[in-house]
């Protein structure tokens, strides 16, 4: 009796502390913003839908319980156009463009990592631009490179420059998908692997040789296997990023009729067959979250062979000799191809007043700065003066700047009682919620807040169409960089610069305030820029989501690209890549203004 | 009243037992050691002391007053259990000038700011950092920052000072040197100090009285000659060894009505009648003599090694498979493989009990 007594009073001592009452204010939070909506989306896939009602007519009763959806998703012939033919295509995608991207970032790595590669710095930092730049500006650039009166008007620069027309495989569908995928994101695979072939100590290879071995076993039974897990890790994120991603296929796919699993689940919405595009997103989240659940797995496992080298690594480079320049060469005409021509393209034909015809004589501001003429795109006015794009502007800098300081608070405050209370398991669990938007495929998430938000449930109202929705699932879904970023340099506060304040009389505010929120600013400022660029440029979370009344950047580009007025979306777009760059810069000239400062002594 | 009083502590983790009923006084005044290997608790008794970590069973008294009681519920926060505490890392504010981090605690207590000015000058001053106030930490050298980390606690006048390793960061030159001036501001401010390292003769050399633990428990409590004189158990014994304290099995042959002790062959000298049949003799470098020539109660052995340490010379025997180590005169030296027998200095001798440890008295007890 006592003794229950006790453990109240300790349990409730251990409740009083400023981390566990975080940690149950972030765990509702959460709940709230992840496991709910997740939860929601399961549940729809189960019950007749309003738009059924539409569709059907009779014998339905929107709310009650049904298996129609999934069985007409599973089996017959719908599901095989619907569900079979699209997952298929999804499947042959992915593997494409982890193919592509495994075979650029290995070679761009080794070249500049073990290799005396002339120019490395300039490849370097070339290598990672097309990460920055929004998605589809690939896919943008390659179908007015190759598009012709074949397939599709206008003719392409391939035509106006040639007169020959590509075959429509190069224009439409699986191959280009892959190609402009795998050139976007293989920056991330480049840094992956270039980082891990750069722990290898030429030393460990060194004593190889001497014991007599030759370079091939070396590259077989000591380098490889240093490097493999993060060949494996750059695959299976691959996997997980090019499984969901809304913007490529749509360009690419949907004009020639090829459907993926995400243009599919945005079909099934706009015809409101929600359910249906529901069960479309629940197969896509076990897809992805498999690929990364084992990733995670992967990187836990591999934490030994961070402590390879330690201190100094020493790299023997090999010499290229007289292939050095060649080889250079070619690398940087190829990264010249896959970065700043097409941005430069989207430019010049941002000029081009009639579409097609990209000679000097054709250029005009028109689309930029042109007053209304009904000449051109149903007399949209240039994006410089539509009141539209304005709109549009100022709402994505406003999302992304109010959702880069919410974030990136959340993500230092979980880092803080993450590493606090490591042995409790509400923060364990806290951890492992945080980290679960990183499965979810951005249209999936979109597809969960638009069925959770759509009407009014208990005290929150229905949030359908608001700008607070938009702040809501950019926060979730960027959570998991922030955390990442919290917990990570938390980790490097020791636990005795908070305790020092303690003992000396300090309320948790104050330490939060003078100690531990000074010392992580600058997770706090990294993490908070992932989330500002991120979500300037992110279309596959929005496009579900966004009503006419509250446009961005993004989205409003991929309506012009809908209705086809591509010098339109080709400025949005050169607009959008400027605007992200600008507030890169400006942050980080801020930030190191800031430390400038703090140096000089206050 | 003692300064701080433990009764019952114990503190687990996810399957160890960190402290394990841990009771002891500390006296107003003292500069009371901590000692022991790591992992045996020290740190963690220190910063349930100083209220950073729950114990899960017990009391703790400072001064006079109760600050935690398990039973009781009674759990006073660090800041109300007036103490101090520096830590093994110094734990130094980066971003703050060396002013501002002695200033912390005074802007807590909201002090005005002259009155702050006035008495972090004066502190920093008592250390010897008065023209430093302005630097950053990473621009102050290992010990400085010591100072800094001492003068942050020492300004806010705690009756209770704790300290966690504290020099185990710095070279061996400014170690001792922070030794005698830790020593000398013991005994100038007459605070309590408690102290945990796991340095044997940092404890031997600051301490007035040493605690020795060992997982979680008490294995002594005494001034620390006892401590080195007559450790009161093998693992006391063996942790005090500089650099290493030899043990011989021996065995207490009772032959007719006057039992005797031996050691292999040799035999040493009567043994008390209480005395277990198998017990295990403890004795330093020093107390050990080398001989040319065999006599009754000398141990044979060959010395495999000849260390010369400065003012003596440490040499290494095998007797009958056990490692002995010698100080001996400086110069000795011996040839591999040498046969020598040793003589052990009676009165340099604690006899344990072979089975549990603890210690049954020393030859010269009868």
């Amino acid at each position: 009796m006592n003794n229950v007594k006790l453990h109240g009073r300790k349990a409730w001592n251990q409740l009083r502390k400023p981390e566990s009452i975080l940690s149950i204010l972030f765990l509702i939070i959460l709940a709230y913003l992840i496991i709910v909506p997740l939860i929601s989306l399961i549940c729809r896939t189960f019950v007749w839908g309003t738009g059924d009602l539409r569709i059907r007519g009779e014998n339905v009763e929107p709310g009650k319980f049904t298996l129609y959806h999934w069985r007409r998703m599973l089996t017959g012939d719908f599901a095989k156009s619907v569900f079979y033919k699209p997952l298929l295509n999804t499947l042959t995608i992915t593997v494409g463009t982890v193919a592509i991207i495994l075979l650029i970032s290995t070679l761009l790595a080794y070249l500049v990592v073990r290799t005396d590669i002339r120019w490395a710095k300039l490849i370097n930092a070339l290598a990672i631009v097309p990460y920055i730049l929004p998605s589809w500006v690939l896919s943008l650039s390659w179908l007015q490179i190759f598009q012709n009166s074949a397939v599709a008007l206008p003719d392409g620069l391939l035509f106006f420059l040639t007169g020959k027309n590509a075959p429509e495989w190069l224009v439409y569908g699986p191959i280009p998908i892959m190609i402009t995928l795998g050139l976007h994101y293989y920056p991330f695979g480049y840094l992956l692997i270039s980082g891990a072939l750069s722990t290898v100590d030429s030393q460990l290879e060194e004593s190889a040789e001497i014991l007599g071995a030759n370079q091939r076993f070396i590259r077989r039974h000591i380098t490889m296997p240093i490097v493999s897990p993060a060949l494996l890790s750059t695959a299976l994120l691959g996997i997980a990023r090019s499984m969901g991603t809304f913007g490529t296929p749509a360009i690419l796919g949907l004009p020639a009729r090829y459907y993926t699993l995400s243009t599919q689940i945005y079909s099934l919405i706009h015809t409101q067959r929600e359910a249906q595009a529901y069960i479309l997103a629940i197969v896509l989240l076990l897809i992805s979250s498999t690929g990364l659940y084992l990733n995670q797995k992967l990187i836990s496992s591999r934490r030994s062979y961070a402590t390879i080298g330690g201190k100094g690594v020493k790299s023997r480079k090999v010499k290229l000799g007289k292939w050095n320049t060649p080889i250079a060469v070619i690398t940087l005409i190829f990264l010249f191809m896959v970065s700043v021509f097409p941005l430069g393209f989207l430019v010049w034909s941002s000029f081009c007043l009639n579409a097609g015809d990209y000679s000097i004589s054709n250029l005009s501001s028109h689309y930029w700065i042109g007053a209304s003429n009904p000449r051109f795109a149903a007399g949209e006015p240039g994006i410089l003066r539509n009141e539209a794009v304005r709109g549009a502007a100022w709402n994505s800098v406003r999302l992304s700047l109010i959702s880069a300081l919410i974030c990136g608070l959340f993500g230092m405050l979980i880092g803080y009682v993450v590493v606090k209370s490591r042995n409790s398991p509400i923060a364990h669990m806290l951890e492992q919620i945080s980290f679960a938007p990183m499965l979810v495929p951005s249209i999936v998430f979109g597809a969960l807040y638009l069925t959770l938000f759509a009407v009014r449930r208990g005290p929150i109202p229905a949030l359908y169409g608001t700008f607070t929705l938009l702040v809501l699932v950019t926060i979730a879904k960027q959570l998991p960089y922030t955390v990442r970023s919290g917990v990570s340099s938390m980790l490097q506060v020791s636990h005795e610069l908070e305790e020092a304040a303690v003992i000396l009389g300090a309320s948790w505010r104050e330490r939060m305030r003078r100690i531990m929120l000074p010392l992580t600013k600058s997770g706090f400022v990294s993490g908070a820029l992932i989330v500002l660029i991120t979500s300037m440029r992110e279309l596959s979370l929005y496009i579900l989501l966004v009503t006419p009344a509250n446009r961005m950047l993004t989205t409003l580009t991929y309506r012009y690209i809908e209705v086809g007025y591509t010098q339109f979306s080709n400025a949005m777009t050169v607009l959008l890549t400027l605007l992200v760059l600008l507030m890169t810069w400006a942050i980080k000239a801020w930030q190191n203004m800031d430390i400038a400062e703090g140096l000089g002594g206050m | 009243m003692e300064a701080v009083k433990l009764v019952g502590v114990t503190k687990e983790w996810p399957g160890v037992k960190a402290v394990d009923n841990l009771s002891f006084d500390i006296g107003k005044g003292d500069f009371a050691t901590l000692l022991g290997p790591s992992g045996c608790g020290k740190t963690t008794t220190l910063r349930m002391i100083a209220g950073l970590e729950d114990p899960d069973a017990g009391d703790i008294y400072i001064n006079g007053k109760l600050v935690f009681s398990a039973s009781q519920g009674i759990n006073l926060p660090p800041a109300a259990r007036g103490l101090g505490i520096i830590f093994q890392s110094y734990a130094l504010w980066p971003h703050m000038t060396v002013f501002d981090n002695v200033a912390f605690g005074l802007v807590q207590q909201k002090m005005p700011r002259d009155k702050i000015e006035a008495k972090v000058f004066g502190t920093l001053k008592q250390v010897g950092l008065e023209d430093l106030a302005d630097r950053y930490p990473s621009e102050l050298s290992g010990g400085q920052q010591q100072r800094v980390a001492l003068a942050r606690m020492v300004i806010v006048e705690p009756e209770l000072l704790l300290m966690d390793e504290p020099l185990s960061n710095l070279d061996t030159r400014l170690r001792m040197q922070m030794r005698a001036s830790l020593k000398r501001m013991h005994q100038e401010a007459n605070t309590t100090v408690v102290y945990v390292t796991h340095d044997q003769e940092e404890a031997l050399t600051l301490s007035t009285k040493i605690a020795v633990m060992n997982h979680g428990q008490l294995e002594q409590y005494s001034p620390p000659e006892d401590v080195y004189e007559r450790p009161a158990t093998h693992f006391v014994a063996e942790f005090t060894g500089n650099p290493q304290t030899n043990f011989l099995d021996a065995k207490v042959v009772r032959n007719g009505n006057s039992p005797y002790l031996a050691v292999g062959d040799t035999v040493l000298w009567p043994a008390q009648p209480g005395w277990p049949d198998q017990v295990v003799l403890a004795i330093r470098p020093e107390g050990l003599t080398l001989c040319n020539d065999n006599q009754p109660g000398r141990i044979p052995a060959a010395v495999y090694a000849t260390l010369p340490v400065g003012p003596s010379v440490l040499v290494y025997a095998d007797s009958n498979g056990i490692e002995i180590v010698i100080r001996a005169d400086r110069g000795t030296s011996f040839q591999g493989n040498q046969q020598v027998w040793l003589e052990l200095d009676r009165s340099q001798i604690n006899i344990y009990d072979a089975e549990t440890g603890k210690r049954i008295g020393d030859d010269t007890d009868h």
